[in-house]
């Protein structure tokens, strides 16, 4: 609830008012919305960061207002980080993160993938981006049975029966589920 | 994207996110996920199958050997990971030194085909430039196997899009035609360095066999490549000639015959330009030999050493050519460099 708790408070002057899906206005500082491609668009578009323009609510249609609350935690704590960069994808894959982020996505998978969804329309590309490479963690390493836990997937296709993959021979390891590999998985680099 | 075929028990699943996010999570994932994603579920399988993800493999090697067919491979996201066909078995193998729980050992009706499966995926997936590339094999006889595998692969990389990108890329070959298999279905562009071996066990050995060049001299690969390496095979005149490969930065070649002219053909191409720098020149016969060496001038010969040298200024350069010629090897070196020249040596301006 870090928006009830800002670092500083918003002032007419330096804020502007979103309103969720459900009718819930909120009130955002303008520092905070940097961080939304969207959003800084709009501000910039409308000339929201001049104090004698007059600032209409700006209507989320796609947010519920519990999703604004959890992203306004999210652009809270990450208010003085350096500007998001997007590195060569490939080469920034790392699977550690801060305390703090694995906390505030330790969520069940639908809100995860709401606030995917809802990062993806702000377009908040660190939000958007680790929430992928969260889930892409979740996902290395497991066999394809595990991947369907993971994922609440359920599947009335039987792998063998669909893909002919083999079923391990060695049982040595077949208790950590590792039994239907095909290019088989091992633990992420740290 | 959602093929209806399979049931999420979650109000949104990522088959029904937006295409950027099953694009960004496989960006994160490595090849192993991304295979095992495919068994997830329909829409998975056909997501993959269709998009294709890149693999971002930097290398690829295949390998035959009394241990059977191996597809080794290395990424910036993992080490090493290899599959290996061997006696009717799939083994996946993980980095050399990691515990054994990396090994699985996977029984399957036909495991051959799941290893040309596997291997096909990878190829057709890999989009990105591949540092190294290779095809070798360990022993002559297993050629008849080699043979069949270069045939498979050769039909992968015709179906794809657009030619796999290689910097590096090295072969076992006996004949030409095996190269021109291979060779021209890459990207002519991206090619950096060609290295044409005989078996492994083999790779540097003395052998007279010939390697009939022509047909690979006219590919824009060898045009556009900046090192080659062939220093097994003899090349006759009539397939290729020394200055076929002034073009290249390093070259390591072997000759049935080179006289005094190619070689001072050789000597003007190391004065006139700046892209000669390395020429390891083999030969079975070298016509008017003495001819060439008398024009070179008195060489340094070190105590003890068969190798004949002489150092050359380069005008307006800091570089110095050295030419060092071992009869006994009948071996002709030629390397441009700041080399440190002991004081008693005289450099020829």
């Amino acid at each position: 609830m870090s928006c009830e708790e800002p670092t500083t408070s918003p002032t007419p002057e330096n804020n502007i008012t979103v309103v969720s899906s459900d009718g819930k206005e909120f009130l955002l500082d303008l520092k905070l919305t940097e961080q939304s491609e969207t959003l800084a668009r709009l501000i910039s578009n409308f000339e929201y960061d001049r104090t004698d323009v007059k600032k209409d609510p700006v209507p989320l249609g796609n947010i519920t207002s519990a999703q604004m609350q959890k992203i306004i935690e999210w652009l809270q704590h990450h208010r003085y980080y350096p500007k998001w960069e997007q590195n060569d994808i490939h080469y920034s894959t790392s699977f550690t993160f801060e305390t703090w982020v694995e906390e505030y996505l330790n969520i069940p998978n639908n809100e995860m993938f709401e606030l995917l969804n809802a990062a993806n329309y702000l377009n908040i590309p660190r939000l958007f981006s680790t929430i992928c490479r969260i889930m892409a963690s979740r996902i290395t390493g497991k066999s394809a049975e595990q991947i369907r836990t993971v994922l609440n997937i359920k599947t009335d296709v039987k792998n063998d029966v669909y893909t002919g993959i083999p079923i391990q021979e060695d049982s040595s390891s077949s208790e950590d589920g590792m039994s239907e590999i095909s290019l088989s998985p091992s633990p992420p680099p740290i | 994207m959602n093929t209806g075929q399979t049931i999420m028990s979650t109000p949104a699943s990522l088959l029904e996110m937006p295409d950027v996010v099953m694009k960004r999570i496989l960006n994160y994932s490595d090849i192993k996920t991304i295979f095992t994603l495919r068994r997830v579920c329909h829409g998975f399988r056909e997501y993959i199958d269709s998009k294709k993800p890149d693999l971002a493999l930097t290398s690829i090697c295949f390998h035959v050997t009394s241990n059977g067919f191996s597809c080794e491979m290395v990424s910036n996201t993992f080490n090493h990971l290899k599959i290996r066909y061997m006696d009717r078995r799939l083994i996946y193998l993980g980095p050399p030194r990691e515990p054994v729980e990396n090994e699985y050992l996977l029984k399957s009706e036909n495991p051959m085909e799941l290893f040309l499966e596997d291997v096909g995926r990878i190829l057709t997936h890999q989009k990105s430039s591949l540092s190294f590339l290779s095809f070798t094999v360990q022993y002559m006889r297993y050629i008849p196997e080699y043979t069949r595998l270069l045939e498979f692969i050769k039909n992968i990389l015709e179906t794809r899009n657009t030619p796999l990108r290689a910097v590096s890329f090295r072969m076992s070959a006996l004949e030409q035609d095996e190269v021109m298999q291979m060779l021209p279905l890459l990207d002519a562009s991206h090619i950096s360095n060609i290295q044409i071996v005989e078996t492994i066990i083999n790779s540097y050995v003395r052998t007279d066999k010939f390697l009939e060049i022509d047909r690979i001299i006219g590919l824009d690969h060898f045009k556009n490549a900046k090192a080659w390496e062939s220093p097994v095979f003899t090349i006759r005149s009539n397939f290729g000639k020394i200055d076929d490969f002034f073009h290249f930065e390093s070259v390591v070649v072997r000759f049935e015959s080179i006289s005094a002219r190619d070689l001072n053909l050789l000597k003007e191409a190391f004065f006139t330009t700046s892209t000669c720098n390395q020429f390891d020149l083999h030969y079975k016969h070298f016509t008017n030999g003495h001819q060439f060496i008398q024009i070179l001038g008195e060489p340094i010969l070190e105590e003890g050493s068969f190798v004949n040298k002489w150092y050359f200024g380069i005008p307006n350069s800091s570089d110095v050519i050295l030419i060092a010629y071992t009869e006994p090897y009948r071996q002709i070196q030629f390397i441009r460099g700041e080399w440190i020249i002991p004081d008693d040596v005289v450099v020829v301006e």
